[in-house]
């Protein structure tokens, strides 16, 4: 079947700008609901993380800390995170 | 002559029939009649003879059946010493083929036993830290408020390294 290369091109372009999106989405799971002074501090410490595109998650599951995602990478701060390595370790 | 009653004639003529019948006789029956013994004896020589040959051969025969019996028999005892031998021989592979597949499967039941003890070392092992990590957060998610909980996510922001990886997910 051939399909229409305006079709595919248009799919290719949603696709990239898809993919772009989601890499560049950055999500912050959290005990609680975080205040400006939390997001701060979040920044400062991580000062490659833009502010834009930023979608924040209460979890209370992980304790305390927070569980940082951009893209496919991940960085584990969470107690629940730090019990699990842990856990890991000892295994 | 004739006074004594004895006629010549009479005399000549019976001799000569005497002589005739002594010829005749001798000839067709007396002959024969020899003949037929003499063949008699020698049939009877040649039966005895035969008799004789026969029992040697006989008295032969019931010897080398005897040697026969005897070889046989030697040959029958060889043959079951050999067979003793040869089975006492498998008897002893057979057990020293048993022993040694009795020691494989004990080192392999040895092995499996120690893999299992390890798998349930390990197993438990595992629970135990599982069970110990749902105490820990079971009592840190209830004791911890939000202060508290902001006070311990500022303590490990504090001390995070200053460069940090992302890993993949």
């Amino acid at each position: 079947m051939k399909i229409d290369p305006s079709i595919k091109k248009d799919l290719e372009k949603r696709l990239k700008e898809d993919l772009a999106s989601r890499k560049s989405q950055v999500t912050i799971v959290s005990a609680y609901k975080l205040n400006s002074t939390d997001t701060a501090s979040i920044f400062k410490k991580f000062s490659t993380l833009k502010k834009s595109n930023i979608k924040y998650v209460v979890d209370e599951t992980i304790i305390a800390g927070y569980i940082i995602k951009v893209g496919s990478k991940v960085v584990d701060i969470s107690v629940k995170g730090q019990l699990e390595s842990f856990k890991n370790l000892i295994i | 002559m004739e006074n004594l009653g004895i006629d010549l004639k009479l005399l000549i003529a019976q001799l000569i029939n005497f002589v005739l019948f002594f010829f005749i006789i001798k000839k067709f029956v007396a002959k024969p009649f020899l003949k037929f013994i003499n063949d008699e004896k020698e049939k009877e020589k040649e039966k005895q003879k035969l008799l004789l040959s026969i029992e040697k051969q006989e008295k032969a025969a019931i010897e080398k059946e005897k040697a026969m019996q005897l070889k046989f028999k030697k040959e029958l005892d060889v043959a079951i010493a050999d067979a003793k031998e040869k089975a006492t021989h498998v008897k002893e592979e057979i057990i020293k083929e048993a022993k040694e597949e009795a020691e494989t499967i004990k080192k392999n039941a040895k092995a499996e036993l120690m893999s299992e003890k390890e798998a349930l070392y390990t197993e438990v092992k595992s629970k135990i830290s599982e069970l110990s990590l749902l105490i820990v957060n079971k009592a840190l998610a209830d004791s911890l408020d939000t202060e508290a909980k902001r006070k311990v996510t500022a303590k490990i922001v504090n001390n995070l390294p200053k460069n940090i990886d992302f890993y993949e997910n």
